[in-house]
């Protein structure tokens, strides 16, 4: 199989529209996720990859060949529920021969598949078990089975871990990581959670309100993230993010907010010329830094909040000139609440017109 | 863990209303019919101890046995068709359509007409004379009108199609229920497995709706063995003792004949017969019911 292809999906249930003007393209073998808030219509745009939900504009192809007219059971896909999904009358060996019996394939085929597939799963113990006799995990294990037996082109996850207890969501993230390495199919993975979607994705497109707010590596939406709303979703704890207005004149560009203002060596281009206007100003907690890192790095005097333990790591809640700001130090942390701090900014974000401008590192 | 006696003693209180009633209203006429089922069939003080005598009765009553053999074919034929019928309309108002909301009204309607009523409504449609149904087959040709209700076995079929016609609805009503519980992602999930429309109402559908059609089955096979509201207004049990059932024999040979032991002992059977009937599939069904309730 190639990979696949979205050309401007849209969506209405009704008069509410769910998804606007979607497109965006997956390659043979990588692992693409669908990251964004509950509501923003990531689901639904799964569903209609699967063929379980019609588009109402658009078209959807699997490599190079369009797919709208064809029925979800003739796509050679597989989907993994949220809810597992799985046949509750059947034991876990039918469960997993079940689309394999309806494609009438022969029983010695059936066979040979579940033995591979309960192995490559470490399933074998539970398949004359009942769905309700098994744990969460393992129904988990059972719905993901279930999908593999079958060999399909394309992999479909609906939030699959996201009815586990963390340790064994974070467990199993690293299972699937393996699984894909394993089988080299095209999966796409919607879910809500960011560290998911950081860790499985080759390539991540984040989605606000149906609409796709960026697409690209994990690593480059983390780094660069396009837009405030991205900037604000990704990463824990999220990015400071302050409102504000700019002055961008030949030579720099100023972002004011209150009495604070930042200067930024900046190039007017075709974007953004010369004027004023508002502005967000984003931070990320680990660019705060107690101690002077680099020359450029923008300093500041505020008082500590609150001091969040984590362990590892804490989190220092700082007023700065009536801003509230979060920073992320790495060790140790030994001031309490009260007491006045210097802060050390990094690296910025800023956001104009709700578009990241790229700045000069500091 | 103990009880106090205190604790005890509210339990009893709070059970007390309850108990009363059933044992007035349900246990003590249950007795009281056994009692009389044992004595000669005219009440009064001369009347006489006659033991199991009347029930000796019974397993040889030929008009008795024949009653028994209608109201089992009666509960057959009404059980499977309602069931049938029952899915059917499950399945239709199950779906998304415009305008459900009032077919699913329109499909209770039948079930929340009173049986004498409707029962009295089929008389009138199925009449040899002024009938609709008649009217509706033959028009103006008169002489081809049937007279339903005089042949033994278009008289039967009456009386199942009015029970089917004014029951369906509630065993639809159940299956209904049961078709709700089954998650839509099961569906999806067979879809995906590439399930045609009939592999998913064949392999998900059909079994995960067992417990709604068992249950279904339970209810309808104890109500249509105590038909009797039916063959009273339709057709009295006849022609001949063609739709004659159980209920209805014992109801005639006690206000008809008077034969109060007599009677009785037929109603006793019949209530014993269900008793057991009952126990048996609280037993088996009802047990197999209660596992399914999710952990």
């Amino acid at each position: 199989m190639a990979g696949l292809e979205l050309q401007h999906i849209e969506k209405t249930f009704g008069r509410t529209r769910v998804l606007h003007d979607v497109s965006f393209e997956v390659s043979d073998g990588k692992f693409f996720v669908l990251l964004g808030p509950s509501g923003c219509g990531k689901s639904t745009l799964l569903r209609i990859i699967a063929g379980l939900e019609p588009q109402t504009r658009g078209s959807v192809s699997f490599g190079g060949q369009c797919v709208d007219d064809v029925p979800p059971s003739d796509r050679d896909i597989a989907m993994v529920f949220q809810h597992y999904a799985l046949y509750p009358h059947l034991t876990v060996k039918e469960n997993l021969a079940f689309g394999l019996k309806m494609r009438r394939e022969p029983k010695s085929v059936i066979e040979a598949r579940i033995a591979e597939t309960a192995a490559l799963l470490e399933i074998y113990d539970l398949l004359d078990r009942k769905p309700k006799e098994l744990s969460g995990g393992q129904q988990q294990r059972v719905a993901m089975g279930r999908a593999i037996v079958r060999k399909p082109k394309l992999f479909l996850f609906d939030e699959p871990l996201s009815n586990l207890d963390a340790r064994l969501r974070a467990s199993m993230r690293v299972e699937l990581k393996k699984l894909h390495r394993r089988l080299g199919t095209t999966m796409v993975y919607v879910t809500h959670d960011q560290s998911e979607a950081m860790t499985l994705g080759h390539a991540v497109v984040v989605m606000n309100r149906g609409r796709i707010q960026q697409i690209g590596r994990p690593e480059q939406i983390y780094h660069e993230p396009a837009n405030p709303f991205v900037a604000g979703f990704i990463g824990n704890p999220p990015m400071n993010l302050f409102e504000g207005s700019y002055r961008l004149d030949q030579r720099q560009l100023e972002f004011l907010m209150g009495d604070l203002t930042f200067r930024f060596p900046f190039q007017a281009h075709e974007r953004i010329g010369a004027g004023t206007g508002t502005a967000t100003l984003g931070v990320r907690p680990e660019d705060v830094t107690f101690e002077p890192e680099g020359p450029g790095h923008v300093a500041s005097t505020g008082t500590i909040d609150l001091v969040e333990n984590l362990g590892n790591d804490s989190i220092v809640h700082i007023m700065v000139k009536g801003q509230s700001l979060m920073a992320r130090t790495s060790f140790g942390f030994r001031q309490h609440a009260g007491e006045s701090i210097t802060i050390y900014v990094k690296n910025f974000h800023l956001f104009i017109n709700d578009n990241r401008i790229p700045l000069p590192s500091l | 863990m103990t009880k106090s006696t205190k604790e005890h003693t509210t339990d009893w209180l709070m059970v007390f209303p309850a108990l009363t009633f059933v044992a007035v209203f349900s246990l003590y006429p249950a007795m009281d019919s056994f009692v009389l089922s044992l004595y000669s069939d005219f009440p009064g003080p001369e009347r006489s101890f006659v033991g199991f005598g009347h029930y000796a009765e019974l397993l040889q009553d030929p008009v008795a046995h024949q009653a028994f053999i209608v109201t089992l074919g009666f509960v057959l034929f009404s059980t499977a068709l309602e069931l049938l019928m029952g899915t059917g309309i499950a399945l239709v108002v199950h779906e998304r359509f415009r305008g459900r909301g009032w077919v699913r009204a329109a499909v209770l309607i039948p079930w929340a007409i009173p049986t004498v009523v409707a029962s009295q409504m089929w008389r009138f449609l199925l009449n040899d004379q002024y009938g609709a149904i008649n009217a509706i087959l033959f028009g103006d040709r008169i002489n081809a009108y049937v007279p339903w209700l005089a042949d033994p076995w278009t008289a039967f079929g009456a009386i199942v199609l009015a029970d089917v016609w004014k029951t369906s609805s509630f065993t639809g009503l159940l299956v209904l229920a049961g078709l709700q519980v089954i998650p839509e992602e099961t569906y999806d999930a067979a879809r995906v497995d590439g399930a045609t429309a009939w592999q998913r109402f064949r392999h998900i559908t059909l079994p995960l709706l067992k417990p709604a059609l068992l249950t279904a089955l339970l209810f309808r096979t104890i109500d249509a063995f105590r038909v009797f509201d039916l063959v009273f207004v339709i057709t009295q049990g006849g022609p001949g003792d063609a739709t004659q059932v159980i209920q209805f024999y014992g109801y005639k040979t006690l206000f008809t004949e008077g034969r109060v032991g007599y009677g009785t002992t037929i109603s006793v059977t019949v209530f014993v017969a269900m008793a057991i009937l009952s126990l048996f599939y609280v037993r088996t069904v009802g047990s197999k019911l209660l596992q399914r309730k999710p952990a």
